[in-house]
Parts: structure tokens; sequence; C-alpha cells
């Protein structure tokens, strides 16, 4: 029960949020407990991969570079780019959280007709700003951290102190957020909030792009001569931004394997003091302009109708292509829509841009970039389908009583839905590629390979994302990112990393076999393992993960009918 | 005990609510009519402090809601026309959660709470998730919401939605009781009929104007002699006439 007498509103709002949590747990039915014990246990075994991999590449590095100072240096870069992205990622998700928390939630109606005390107000929409926008960063953050300190040999002091500062990164990103997200709206009004987020779109877009270029990826693997070494070293020693809280929370890491403690305390004093400022700076803002910016302007927005209008009134075409349009019309009125293609755009920018300054004249490494460049492609489709084609049914929203009631084939109506989705998602899969490969001047017949093994990918994570999301579709989830971001699109995210896996192991399995019997025996008897065999044994498991989801799908979509 | 005074609110450059002045007795029932769009929402936004108003005050219980806004939310319950409810809490968690924001003594809100659940025909259902709710138990736990700190204002936008006759009949009663016993209610509606049953003062807002307001009788005053019921009334002053030849020709067909 809960308590009424003595708490602050603030306690009340947790004690009730942990209310709906307990009941979400012990009031459903076993077959989503299932589900959430599945989705848990599948997490588990993903993150402790990535631990895994993550610690192999360490302490690979470790061993490759033979200069002692150089590998640290090698090692803080490279933390120091995984926070980046990270924190880039995490505080646009803020942005788009705190819109959601402070302005466009349901409930904030609710809570601000009640006497609770606007620092009770803010402290909770914060909570769940924080909470919602990085646990993500925090549960597949945490272990790429955890497995540097492992690779270099340190214990649990260094986990706390990790836990410590991703946490100081994320409160410093979610205060940033309601700011950012304050002031927008103020200019905005509510109802235009949406288009506010096409403008953070494209600045933190434009910020990631800059803020990789001044870190210079490709310096890590650049060949450097012995007369280099020295100008290399200094451009390597320094972080790149020095003001930057993502630095001093990869400097907080790195100076602690290198013992030297009090830097380490320094740097995490610097992001916790610049936690609390941000967080009583942003309560002040709030103060100060949330409720004048709830109040802002509400006038309707008018939409102008030109071609798809006229193409409409078409009979033919509003029959056949009925969905078609109106899909196409939702996409384009939703601002929030095209901001994220725009950060996926920036994704992409700096892909290409590293991708052009690879050193080509490494032996192997256009084979083995060719089919790098397969599996990178094939994750970025797949963040793609998550927040696009995942939420493709949930999208209907409160509508969904329409489609519903209407004689609907649901077959056709869930097919549609994965051709609408594919068609742009191969678009972006073969020019990925293409460009790859183009770049790498590789041999025609890898070129085909690598084509085809993209398409098969973007078929299969299309059926996958489709399918998924149809089955428990989350109509009552107002932001499409939301769905992407919920327990589906984990398992949809997990799954399809899995398949891009195997997919890109199968494709290059026969090379590698070929190239083992060259000094193993064991594999002589592998090596007439034929191309056919394995690309026949992609087709199968493509048309598996297409089809199994998009049955249980259509399966799902009728009985809910 | 409600006071409005000079209460505006601009969207963009349109004015939704214009100078509106407004007083609730204490007692007093007061009916809010209005045609789509006319601003009655809007004015009930700035009443319960959801909204800014670009000018104006509102008073509620003698406190002004800009400058002391706890102590005048603490004066009113409010049941909004599309109440959000917590799928996923019990009505009885739901009401502990709302007698815990206005600081509720533990005991008396366990009081409340089964007098209000009773009151409203929700006590075998105290128990079950909100999200199995039909649209009028959501719409009788709102109310038991806005009842349940036994407010001396209540502020209630449409207030019949979903209720079947039982829960109607069940609502005016109770109503028609708490204003005998000093509650002060403003009721936003559509329904006329609501209207004309319970208010003592009705106002009437057009285009974000108070264009009539007073009781029925001083109501009728105001418009020519044929137009006895409140329909009629409405519709005149809401220069809605070329509806009232709408009605009679479907009336004749």
């Amino acid at each position: 029960m809960i308590s009424t007498g003595k708490y602050s509103e603030f306690r009340c709002l947790i004690r009730m949020d942990l209310h709906r949590f307990k009941n979400a747990i012990t009031r459903n039915s076993p077959a989503v407990l299932v589900k959430w014990v599945l989705v848990f246990s599948i997490a588990v075994v993903f993150i402790y991969s990535e631990f895994f991999l993550a610690r192999t590449l360490f302490i690979h590095i470790l061993k490759q570079v033979y200069l002692e100072e150089l590998r640290y240096i090698l090692l803080a870069k490279l933390l120091n780019m995984v926070v980046l992205v990270f924190a880039v990622l995490l505080f646009y998700s803020s942005i788009i959280m705190a819109i959601s928390s402070y302005f466009l939630s349901a409930e904030i109606d609710l809570i601000h007709t009640k006497p609770v005390a606007s620092a009770s107000l803010f402290a909770y929409r914060m909570l769940e700003t924080l909470i919602r926008s990085s646990w993500m960063f925090i549960a597949f953050g945490t272990p790429i951290f955890w497995a540097y300190g492992d690779a270099l040999a340190h214990g649990f002091p260094f986990k706390w102190l990790t836990v410590a500062d991703v946490i100081s990164v994320a409160i410093i990103a979610a205060s940033l957020g309601i700011m950012i997200a304050n002031t927008l709206i103020l200019f905005f009004s509510p109802r235009r909030a949406q288009k506010a987020l096409l403008l953070v779109g494209i600045a933190v877009s434009v910020g990631m792009v800059l803020i990789f270029r001044w870190m210079r990826p490709e310096q890590m693997i650049d060949p450097i001569g012995a007369e280099q070494l020295t100008f290399y070293i200094d451009a390597m020693r320094f972080p790149t931004i020095v003001w930057m809280p993502t630095t001093w929370a990869s400097e907080a890491l790195a100076t602690y394997t290198e013992g030297a403690m009090i830097r380490s305390a320094r740097y995490i004093g610097m992001l916790w003091s610049s936690a609390l400022i941000a967080t009583v700076s942003s309560y002040w803002l709030f103060r100060l302009i949330w409720f004048r910016a709830r109040s802002g302007g509400r006038g309707s927005e008018r939409i102008k109708n030109r071609r798809v209008k006229r193409l409409s009134e078409n009979r033919f075409a509003a029959v056949r292509m009925g969905f078609f349009i109106r899909d196409i019309k939702l996409f384009m009125r939703d601002a929030s829509q095209w901001s994220q293609i725009i950060v996926i755009a920036a994704l992409i920018a700096i892909y290409i841009f590293n991708f052009k300054n690879l050193p080509y004249e490494l032996y192997g490494f256009q084979y083995s970039m060719s089919h790098i460049s397969v599996a990178a492609s094939g994750l970025i489709l797949s963040a793609l389908l998550a927040r696009f084609a995942f939420p493709a049914v949930s999208v209907e929203g409160r509508a969904v009583w329409l489609l519903q009631s209407a004689p609907i084939d649901w077959n056709r109506y869930l097919w549609f839905k994965f051709a609408f989705h594919f068609l742009p998602a191969l678009t972006v899969g073969l020019l990925l590629v293409g460009f790859s490969i183009v770049v790498l001047d590789v041999p025609k017949e890898l070129m085909q390979r690598c084509l085809a093994a993209i398409g098969l990918i973007t078929f299969g994570c299309t059926g996958l994302a489709v399918g998924l999301g149809s089955i428990r579709p989350r109509y009552d989830m107002e932001d499409p990112a939301r769905v992407a971001v919920s327990s589906g699109g984990l398992v949809f995210m997990l799954l399809s990393i899995s398949f891009i896996i195997v997919m890109v192991a199968l494709s290059v399995l026969p090379d590698v076999i070929r190239f083992f019997s060259l000094y193993w025996r064991i594999f002589r008897y592998w090596k007439h393992l034929d191309r056919g065999l394995t690309w026949s044994i992609m087709v199968c498991i493509t048309c598996l993960t297409v089809m199994l989801p998009m049955r249980i799908g259509i399966h799902a979509l009728k009985r809910r009918s | 005990m409600l006071h409005l005074e000079n209460l505006t609110k601009r969207f963009d450059k349109r004015t939704v609510v214009d100078r509106l002045d407004l007083h609730v007795s204490k007692g007093q029932l007061y009916g809010f009519l209005g045609p789509n769009g006319a601003g009655k929402t809007t004015t009930i936004k700035m009443m319960v402090g959801l909204l800014r108003p670009d000018a104006g005050r509102v008073t509620i219980n003698g406190h002004d809601l800009q400058t002391e806004e706890m102590k005048a939310k603490q004066s009113f319950g409010f049941v909004p026309d599309q109440p959000f409810l917590y799928d996923r809490l019990t009505p009885r968690e739901f009401l502990h959660f709302i007698g815990g924001l206005y600081r509720m003594d533990p005991e008396h809100c366990d009081r409340s709470i089964d007098d209000w659940l009773g009151g409203f025909d929700l006590t075998g259902w105290q128990n079950e998730l909100i999200g199995s709710f039909s649209h009028g138990m959501r719409q009788k736990l709102t109310l038991a919401a806005a009842f349940l700190h036994d407010p001396p204002v209540l502020i209630i936008d449409e207030p019949m939605v979903g209720l079947d006759p039982r829960g109607a009949v069940q609502l005016k009663r109770i109503l028609r009781d708490k204003c005998s016993a000093g509650l002060s209610a403003f009721i936003s509606t559509h329904s006329l009929e609501i209207a004309e049953q319970l208010a003592d003062k009705i106002g009437i807002i057009h285009e974000g104007r108070l264009i009539a307001e007073g009781s029925m009788a001083e109501l009728r005053g105001m418009v020519r002699r044929e137009f006895q019921h409140l329909e009629d009334i409405f519709l005149e002053l809401t220069h809605s006439g070329d509806l009232n030849a709408v009605v009679a020709s479907l009336k004749e067909s």
C-alpha cells in the first residue's frame, strides 16, 4: 500500500512507479513473464559476449603494440572514442526523452493539477528522462569499460569507478537534454515539439561528424615510420577536446589504469561537480521557463497537399495504394521521423569518412574490409529498421480500431509493411556496401558476393523487424522511438545482430577453410566445402528469418482483430 | 470561492479566451456552456494551473493560483475531459497515490477511499487493474479521486462522459448533496439537460467571451419570449439560429 502521510510528493511518485512495476510483474500472465525472462537472458548473454569481445580486442592491442607508452595511449584513445559515441547518442536521446517527459506525457497534466512542488515535479521527470535515455548506454557501455579494466588486470575498485563514471555522464547528458528541451519548446510550442527535434537532429549530426573528424580514428591503424613516431605519440597523447566531460570520463578510467589515482579522482570529481551544476542549472531553467513553454502557442498546423493528394484522388491509386499514400503522408508530416533519419545519415557519413581514410595497401585488407563493410552496413540497417520497421504496426496507435473493424486482409497488410520498409532499406544497404567495395577496388566476384550478402541481410532483417514488431504491437506508445527501445525492440536488435554475424561468417567460411587447409591438416577434409552449399544455407536461414516472424505476426494480428 | 478576473489567453495571434470575469460562490453549482471551440477547455486549463494566462488571474478559496499555487491547488478537485489513469495500478493504489499528493493523513485517506469506492460502486473492483476498466468505470474513479480530499471547490470538464444512467443519477445526487454542504462546483458540459437540471447559475461562452450569465430565469429574460428551454436559449445566444431550422425540418421529415 502506498503510504500517504509523512512522505513528500517525490517519494509518493516514486512509490507509485514501483507499484506499477510490481503489478506489471506479478499481475501479468505467465507468457508475459516468460517473455521477460527470455529477454533478460538474451540481454545477459549479449552483454557477456560484448564484454568478452571487447576484452579480447583490448588484450589484442596490448599484445600487438610493443611500446609501453604507446599501447596505453592507443587504449585511452579507443576508450575516449567509445565514451564519445555513447555520450553523443545519450545526449540526443536525452533531448527526445525530456520533451516527452516534460511536455508530451499525459501523466504530466494529472500531476501538475495536484499540489506538487516544482522541485518534486522536476526531480520525478528528470529521473524518468535519465532512466529512459541512459539505460541502454549503461547496460551496453559499462561492459566495454569493465573489459578495459579487466584487460589491464584491474579488479572491483575499477568496476565501481566505472559505475560512478557512467552515471555522472548520464546525469550531465540528461540535465543538458532537459535544458535544451525546455528552451526549444519555448520557441516551438508543445504541439510542434517534434519539429524542434529536426533542428536537434541536424545539430547533433553535424556535431557527431565534426567530433569524429577531430578524433581522427584512422590514426590508430595508420602504418607509421620511425621518424613519425614522436609526432604520432604527441598527437595521440593529449585528449582532443580537454574541456568535454566525455574526455574526463575516459581519462578518469585511463589514468586509474596507469596508477595515477589522484588524477583519476580529480576527473571523477570534475564529472560529479559538473553533474551537480548541470542538474541545478536545469532545475533553475525549468522553474524559469517550463510553465511558460508549456503554455505556449497551440495553433493548428496547416498541411500543404500537393502531389500526394492528387494521387489519392485517383480512385485506382486510392484503392491499391491506400496504405502506401497514408504511410507516406504520416511520415512526411512527422518531423521527428526525418530528424532521426538525419542522425542516421550522420552515422553513415561518419562511416564513409572513416572508410575513405583506411590504409588499403595492407596485406589482406581489401578482402577482410569488404566483409567487414557488409557487417557494418548490416548493423546500420538493423538500427534503421529497429527505428522505422519494428514500430511499423505500432504506429497505427489508437487509430488501430479503424483497421481492426474494417475488412482488412492482415496477410497483405503485413507484407505491404514489409515491402514499404524493405525497398528503402535495400537501397541504403546496396549504396553503403557499393561505396565500400568501389573504394576498396575489389575483384568483381567478391563484389557480387558482398552485394548478394547485404541483399539477403536486408531481406532477413526487414522480415525480422516487421514480423517481431507485429507480434505485440504497442498501440499505447505515441512515440515510435520508444517502441524501438522497448523489450521487443531489444530482442529484435539482438536477433538481427546474431543473424548478421551468422550470415557474414557463412559467407567467408569457405575461404577461411581454404586458407587454413594450407597450414592445418584437419581443414583439408573441409576445403571442398562448396560456396554453393554455404550460400544455399544462407538463403534458407534468410527465408526462415523472414517467414517465421512474419507468419507469427500475421497470426497475432488476425487473433487481435 | 472561485473567482476569474479578466482572464485572457492567446495562441499565436488568436484570442481564445477574452477578458473572462466569472464568480462561483460557496455552495453554488455553476454550469459552463459553449459551442465547440468556444474556449471552455482552455478556460478550465487556466483555472487548474495547466496553462498560464496571458492576462488576468484565478483565485480559488481565496488563494491566487499564480502566487499561492500550492494552497490554491490544495483547494480544488479536478476531473478533466480525457483523464489520465495509470493502467497498471488498482483503484485503491491510485487513490492512495492521489491522497499522498494531497498529503492526506493515512487513516483519513483510507476511510475516504472506502467511502468513495463504495459511493461509485467500485468496491468490488478495488483490487483489479485500472487497465481492465470500461470508460464509465474510469470516469467514476476519476470522480472519486477528485472528491477524495474533500476539496471546497470542484472543477469538472464533462461530468457524465461514459456514465451509465445509474452512475449519472449517483453523480447528480452527490453533487447536489455536496453543494448543499458548501461545495462550489464548476461544471463545463455540452449537456444542456445537465446544466438545466443542476446548475444554480449558467454561463455561456462564445468565441472566448462570456456572452450570458445567470440563473435559468435570468437567461430566459435575455432572449425572445418563445424560448423557454436552455437548448433554445443556447442556440439563440450563440447565433446558431439556423440550427433551429435544421432541427425543425428533421423533425418534420
